[in-house]
C-alpha cells in the first residue's frame, strides 16, 4: 500500500463522534451540521482508505462522491438503516461496492479519469485553514528534523521514493518493527498537534 | 501497531478490511489514522528535499555516530594482525635480541690495538685501519705532572670526519700523588667508523669544575673490509 497521490492542501476539521440514531435522525433530516461534519468526517476517512487503491484524486473523487450519493438515499428511505450505531461500517461498505463497480467496469489497471467529465469547481480552503495546515507542516517538519538522518531517508526511500519494503529495510541494516516503530512514534508526536488544531473524539449530543 | 501495518500494507486482505471497517466505526482508530496519513503526506513533501546518501551501516541496525576514521584501526581484521605482529616482536626482542646484548656484554672482546704513537699531536698524520666486526682500541697517554695541574677527572671528545662531537665521556683521575702516566685504551666500536679524519681530545677538569686541555689527537681511520 503505498502513496502516490499529492497531500491536501488543507486538513478538514475533523470532529469525532460517536454515531446513534439522533445522529442518523438529523442526518436525515437535513441538518447542515451534521451533514456537514458527516461529509468532512467521512471524506477523511474515505481518502485514507482510497489512497491505496486508486491512482488518481479524481477517480478518489469519484468514488468518494458516489459513496455519500447512495448512503444518503439509503438513509432518506423509511427504515433505511436499521442500526444507526453502525453508520460508520454502513458508509465502508457501499465505499467497497462502489470500487468494486468501478474495478469490474473498467478494469483494475485503468485509472478512473474521465477526460469528458467536467471538473468540479473547487472550493478554496479559508485562510484559518491555510493557518493551520501550515502549522502542521511547521511541526512535521520539526519532527523530521530531530529525527536521526538514517531515519529520515528511511522514511524517504519508503514513502517518497515508494521503494519495496523488504530491500529498504535490508539496505539500512532495519527490521519491519523498526519501521513501524518510527512510523509510529512520529505519528504519536504529531498527534498532539494536529488534536490541537483539529480536536480529539468528541460525544456528539443527540439532536444538537 | 494495527494503523502503522495498515498504513505500511503488511496486513493481508481480510486483515485490511477488518481493519478499515473497525476504522469507520472506531473515533480512535479513525484518528489516528487519518493523523498518520496526514503525517506521511506532509512528510513525503519534506523528504522531498532532503538529500540521498548512501546508508550507513548493512545488517547490523545500528549506527555509531560520531564514527571517526580511527575507529576503523579496532576491528578484528585490522588490529588481530596488528597484535600479532608485536607480540611476536616482544618474543623475539626478549628471548634472542636482549639475551645476545647481555652475554655479549658479559664476555671479553679481542680488539685490535692502534697505537697514536708517532701521530704529531694537534696534526694529523697516522691512518689507522679499522675492522668494521671489531672496531679499533686508540692507547692514551695521560701524564700526572703536577705542573700541568691536579684534576678531579678527564673528559675525552670525539670528533668525526664532519668535524662534530661523534662522543664524549669522563673517566676519574687516579689517586692524587700517582706518578708517571695515566694509561688509557680508548675503544672506538666498528659501528661509528667511517673513512676519514676523527680527533680525540682530553681536558682534565678541576675541583671547582674548571676545565684545562691536556691532549689533543689527530688520526685518519681507514676502515678495512
Amino acid at each position: 500500500m503505498v502513496y502516490s497521490n499529492p497531500p491536501l492542501v488543507v486538513e478538514p476539521p475533523l470532529q469525532l463522534h460517536s454515531f446513534d440514531a439522533g445522529y442518523v435522525e438529523s442526518l436525515c433530516e437535513g441538518d447542515r451540521q451534521t451533514q456537514e461534519h458527516f461529509v468532512g468526517y467521512f471524506s477523511a476517512l474515505l481518502q485514507v482508505k482510497l489512497r491505496s487503491r486508486l491512482q488518481s484524486r479524481h477517480a478518489i473523487e469519484d468514488v468518494c462522491q458516489e459513496t455519500f450519493a447512495r448512503v444518503f438515499a439509503v438513509l432518506r428511505k423509511e427504515g433505511g438503516l436499521k442500526n444507526p450505531e453502525r453508520l460508520g461500517a454502513f458508509v465502508n461498505s457501499v465505499c467497497n461496492n462502489v470500487l468494486f463497480e468501478t474495478y469490474r467496469s473498467l478494469g483494475r489497471v485503468e485509472s478512473l479519469d474521465f477526460d469528458d467529465r467536467p471538473e468540479l469547481p473547487a472550493t478554496g480552503p479559508d485562510a484559518l485553514a491555510i493557518v493551520s495546515a501550515r502549522q502542521l507542516g511547521d511541526k512535521v517538519r520539526e519532527i523530521l528534523l530531530d529525527m536521526a538522518p538514517r531515519d529520515r531517508f528511511l522514511l524517504k526511500a519508503v514513502f517518497l521514493e515508494q521503494r519495496d519494503r523488504e530491500e529498504v529495510c535490508r539496505e539500512f541494516g532495519v527490521d519491519r518493527e523498526y519501521l513501524r516503530v518510527l512510523l509510529h512514534r512520529a505519528k504519536q508526536e504529531f498527534k498532539t498537534e494536529y488534536v490541537k488544531r483539529f480536536g480529539g473524539p468528541v460525544a456528539l449530543d443527540a439532536g444538537a | 501497531m494495527t494503523v502503522e501495518r495498515y498504513l505500511l500494507g503488511e496486513l493481508d486482505a481480510d486483515a485490511r478490511e477488518d481493519f478499515e471497517e473497525h476504522m469507520f466505526c472506531c473515533p480512535e482508530c479513525a484518528l489516528d489514522s487519518r493523523v498518520a496519513t496526514v503525517f506521511i503526506e506532509e512528510a513525503k513533501a519534506e523528504l522531498g528535499k532532503v538529500a540521498p546518501i548512501q546508508p550507513e551501516v548493512k545488517g547490523t541496525g545500528k549506527r555509531e555516530k560520531g564514527r571517526s576514521r580511527w575507529s576503523i584501526c579496532w576491528r578484528p581484521a585490522f588490529a588481530a594482525p596488528v597484535f600479532a605482529a608485536l607480540v611476536m616482536v616482544i618474543c623475539y626482542q626478549n628471548l634472542v635480541t636482549l639475551p645476545g646484548l647481555r652475554n655479549a656484554a658479559g664476555q671479553p672482546a679481542v680488539v685490535p690495538v692502534a697505537p697514536l704513537s708517532g701521530a704529531t699531536r694537534g696534526v694529523m698524520n697516522t691512518t689507522v685501519a679499522a675492522d668494521p666486526a671489531r672496531g679499533v682500541a686508540l692507547p692514551v697517554d695521560i701524564p700526572l705532572d703536577p705542573g700541568i695541574g691536579t684534576f678531579v677527572s678527564y673528559s675525552f671528545k670525539i670528533y668525526n670526519p664532519q668535524g662534530k662531537l661523534a662522543w664524549s665521556g669522563t673517566i676519574p683521575a687516579p689517586a692524587q700523588g700517582s706518578t708517571g702516566d695515566f694509561e688509557l685504551s680508548l675503544v672506538m666500536p666498528g659501528g661509528m667508523l667511517k673513512d676519514g679524519m676523527y680527533s680525540v681530545s682530553i681536558s682534565g677538569t678541576g675541583a671547582h669544575g674548571e676545565s684545562t686541555p691536556i691532549e689533543h689527537y689527530a688520526f685518519n681511520i681507514a676502515v678495512t673490509k
